[in-house]
This record gives C-alpha cells, sequence and structure tokens, in this order.
C-alpha cells in the first residue's frame, strides 16, 4: 500500500484499528524496510531541529543572506507578549514561531523542509504553539509529525510539492494542510476530522502563485509562513466545529494539482510575474544584479 | 514509486532553498563521490535559475560544500569558501544559457585525488537531484540508490549476464534504464539496486566482454 489517497489512508487505518500516525509508520517501515525504532527516532531528530530553528529565530539580528528580510519574528514576539492581539494568543504565538523558522531558513540557518524550505515555519509554528497551549508532550508533538507527513505525503503522490509545478498553493498550501491535520491531532480529533482540516486548509489558498521577489525565498514566503499558521489554525477550528468540505479531501488535492498546471510559468517560481515584477520588485532585482554585496540590495 | 515520510517532513537541511541550497549541497556531494577523492581543482557552471540566484540563496556555498563533502544539514556550509581555501580546493563559478536544460542546472568539471569528472546535474525540487551526464553518457539518475552505470557495447547477453551476477549475491535491482547511441554502438546499461554492492562483484562486472567501463555511484 502506498500514500495515494486521503481515503485509502483513513480506511486502511481503520482496517487495521490503528491511528493515522501509527499506519504512516506502518506503511513508511513496510516500503523503506527502516525499523520503526528507528522511524519513530528519526522524527524526533526532525522535532529537535525544529524547536531550535524557533528558538534561534527569536533571537536579535537574524537577518537573510540577501538582507531582504529579518527581524519580523521579534517584532511579532514583542506585539503579542505587550499588546491585545485580534487574533489570540495561540495563534499569535503560532505565527511568531512561523516567522522566526522562516527568518532562520532565509539566514541559512538549519531547518526542517516540511514540506519544502520554503514552508518551512508553518508545520513547526502550528505544533509547538498548539503544544505548547495544550502542554502536549514530545511523544505526542511527534505523533502530530507522522499525522502531517501522512498528509503530506499524499500530495506528493497524487499531486505537487513544488511551487515550480504548482505554485505556492503547493508548497504553502500543502505545509498549511499538514499543520492543521496536526493540530487536530493534537486535540484529539479523529481521522476524518484531521483530513477535513487538512482539506479545508488547502481549499482556501488555491491558485496560489509562486512570484518570489529577486527569484529567492524571502518575499513574500517569510511573511506567508507567519500568515499561514494562521490560516492551519482556522482550517482546524472550522473542521473541529463539524464543518466539512462539500468537495471531498482527495478531489481537493486533485483540484489543486489540475489549477497548478494551469497556471503560467511566470507564477511558477521563475520570477517573472506578479510580484516579482512590480516595479519594486524589479529595482531590486537590478540592485541584486549591480551588488556584489549582497547585503546591499534592499 | 512509493514516497518516504522523510521527504516530506525532511530532509534536515541549511536553508534557504530545497532546490537550490539543499538539492545543490547533494549534486556537490555526488560529484565528489564519482570523482571517488579530495576534489582540488573545480569549474562551476550554474545555468537557467542556479545563474540568476546563485548568491541569494547560497547555491555556490551549497556546491562547494558538497565537494568537500560536507552534509546538507552542516552549519559550516555557509562558509565553505573559506573551508575550500584551508582544504586547497581551488573553485571558479560561471554561469551559462542553455534552454535544453533544467531550470536548475549546473556543470562541475573537477579533478582532484580522483578520477576527473565532468557531471551535469539539477535541483529538481525538495533536495531530490538528478544526475543527467556523466561525460559524454546521458542519463536521469535519481542517486537516491546504490547505482552502476554500465558503459557498454550493444551486443546480445549484457542484461542477462550482468543481472546475474547481482543475483548470484543476492543484489536486488530497484530500477533499470537502457540506452543506446544506435543498433551496435555505445550503450549505457544503469542499475539502482537496493544494498551496496562489494567490490568483487564490481569487478566481475567490468570483466563482461560487452563492458567498457563501470562507474559505481554508492547511496550519497
Amino acid at each position: 500500500m502506498s500514500f495515494t489517497s486521503l481515503q485509502s489512508l483513513m480506511e486502511a487505518a481503520a482496517e487495521r484499528q490503528i491511528s493515522i500516525s501509527e499506519m504512516v509508520i506502518q506503511l513508511e517501515s513496510e516500503n523503506t524496510g527502516i525499523s520503526v525504532e528507528t522511524i519513530k527516532n528519526n522524527m524526533a531528530e526532525a522535532l529537535s531541529v525544529m524547536k531550535k530553528a524557533v528558538s534561534s529565530g527569536l533571537e536579535e539580528g537574524v537577518i537573510s543572506v540577501s538582507g531582504l528580510t529579518g527581524g519580523n519574528a521579534t517584532k511579532m514576539n514583542t506585539y503579542r507578549l505587550n499588546s491585545k492581539p485580534l487574533n489570540g494568543a495561540l495563534s499569535t504565538k503560532a505565527m511568531t514561531y512561523a516567522l522566526a523558522c522562516s527568518e532562520i531558513n532565509a539566514s541559512m540557518g538549519i531547518i526542517v523542509a516540511a514540506p519544502t524550505a520554503g514552508s518551512c515555519g508553518i508545520l513547526p509554528g502550528v505544533i509547538l504553539a498548539c503544544g505548547e497551549e495544550l502542554e502536549c508532550s514530545d511523544e505526542d508533538l511527534i505523533r502530530a509529525l507522522f499525522t502531517a507527513s501522512g498528509i503530506g505525503a499524499v500530495i506528493a503522490t497524487r499531486a505537487t510539492l513544488s511551487g515550480a509545478e504548482g505554485g505556492c498553493q503547493a508548497e504553502c498550501g500543502s505545509a498549511a494542510a499538514m499543520a492543521a491535520a496536526a493540530a487536530c491531532e493534537l486535540c484529539g480529533q479523529s481521522a476524518e476530522v484531521c483530513m477535513q482540516a487538512a482539506s479545508l486548509a488547502l481549499k482556501n489558498v488555491l491558485g496560489l502563485a509562486c512570484d518570489p521577489v529577486c527569484g529567492l525565498v524571502e518575499v513574500p514566503c517569510v511573511k506567508r509562513n507567519g500568515v499561514f499558521a494562521s490560516i492551519a489554525l482556522t482550517a482546524a477550528d472550522l473542521a473541529m466545529a463539524g464543518i466539512t468540505s462539500v468537495i471531498p479531501p482527495d478531489e481537493v488535492i486533485d483540484a489543486m494539482y489540475a489549477i497548478g498546471s494551469s497556471l503560467p510559468s511566470s507564477l511558477r517560481e521563475t520570477a517573472c510575474g506578479g510580484l516579482a515584477v512590480t516595479p519594486t520588485g524589479l529595482k531590486l532585482k537590478e540592485k541584486m544584479h549591480n551588488s556584489t554585496d549582497l547585503t546591499d540590495i534592499k | 514509486m512509493s514516497i518516504s515520510i522523510f521527504n516530506i517532513t525532511g530532509p534536515v537541511t541549511i536553508g534557504p532553498s530545497s532546490s537550490h541550497t539543499a538539492g545543490a549541497v547533494r549534486i556537490g556531494r555526488v560529484a565528489r563521490t564519482i570523482s571517488g577523492g579530495a576534489i582540488k581543482n573545480a569549474i562551476i557552471t550554474f545555468y537557467g535559475s542556479f545563474a540568476e540566484t546563485y548568491m541569494g540563496h547560497g547555491t555556490n556555498l551549497a556546491v562547494v560544500g558538497g565537494l568537500l563533502g560536507l552534509e546538507m544539514s552542516d552549519p559550516d556550509i555557509k562558509r565553505s569558501l573559506d573551508i575550500a581555501k584551508e582544504k586547497g580546493l581551488n573553485y571558479e563559478f560561471k554561469t551559462a544559457f542553455d534552454p535544453r536544460y533544467h531550470p536548475n542546472t549546473v556543470r562541475i568539471q573537477a579533478s582532484g585525488d580522483g578520477r576527473d569528472i565532468n557531471i551535469r546535474a539539477s535541483s529538481v525540487g525538495g533536495g531530490a537531484i538528478s544526475l543527467d551526464c556523466m561525460n559524454t553518457y546521458e542519463m536521469e539518475i535519481p542517486c537516491t540508490m546504490p547505482t552502476m552505470i554500465i558503459a557498454h557495447k550493444d551486443m546480445p547477453g549484457l542484461i542477462a549476464s550482468a543481472s546475474d551476477i547481482l543475483a548470484q549475491k543476492g543484489y536486488n535491482i530497484g530500477a533499470m534504464k537502457l540506452s543506446r547511441s544506435r543498433r551496435g554502438g555505445d550503450a549505457v546499461l544503469v542499475f539502482e539496486v537496493d544494498t551496496e554492492v562489494d567490490e568483487l562483484t564490481l569487478i566481475r562486472l567490468r570483466a563482461l566482454k560487452q563492458v567498457k567501463e563501470i562507474i559505481y555511484i554508492p547511496k550519497v
């Protein structure tokens, strides 16, 4: 069996009378021949890297290689701790952590691609914030990561996780779907609710373009990670309220793929459209080409 | 082909880009593995999107880091150019254009303690790569499993003989590709194998009458 659909993943788990996260672990072991214990240790390592990336990203002075981004995580952190944000405590914490991880990525720090480096802040932002606010153990977080990676594996098999192929809906959209399912897992929800959360997250970012300014993984990528942490939590809340997607989850994934194929290449990680070719985007690109010292370009 | 979940929640890598940084490290590592020894001189030519953005993505740092044998999760990649100077690796970066190539393509021409190499590879997303050309042999190898590139003369019996030698030692072939320049001409057989292949088996394969040369790439 492989990760061909969310429906079959759920049915296989139900048949074996195990959770989605357990099903994902067993599938990985069956497909690769690697022991369950090693698989769990590998995910524990990924969690550890995620935690470190978030804490490093909250320190002062984190700035990207190009100088285009930096300092947004600390701004958000100060704001949430010293005012009454419109989004609640958990959501603003998730946004802060997602920004932190994403800024570490842009500064050539070490992260876990989840599913890609450009979207690496969303899943850690959500699970670490939920973990703290809901007092979850590391074992709980690791289980949620397995649920998330099962969702991502189905999207990779059925569609794509690559911005170059499917636009940002495939990268950050998939990350938000993974994070939404993980959040529901941490709240003890059923597999069906986790799938619905994933589907609601992805459905609401369909058509999203990948138009990185100067072709770098910074603008709009860093701040998008912050926004998408909140989208994941919104989708999770909708699903936990019993709200379901009229279009079944696997069909939503298929629609994402079809939409991605219809996107012109100018909106699929070529930096030839959208934000990348705004007057400011073009000015920044010009500066980058003329500058040998990249920190000059802002 | 089934996906490993550690390519979904993973790899652990230096940022900022799965394709332009992590994949570039992997390409450097493959080049070093094929060469079989420390690299002393390397001309690194970036095409397409790599050429446009290599500085902002640290693709240049990543390729050199890979040539030095660093893992993609090694923070030392950020100072790989300094390490290269310390270890006597002379590098040169160039950019070029070829519409036939994948947008994230790099050519590495290198020499050192091992064999001279001239490879072209592309970074296809999520840290995954494709080895597209080695010397004159065109191919498309993901380098995720131990891989044997068997350059031979196109004539009957090679596939049967080679797979028989592997089967005798219990090696399982996961994927196979065969191509030839023309009937009876130069041909390339690529085996991707589940487990690393021992030296004796490689010697037996090299001794086959059809075989010109075998390049073995262990899992990188």
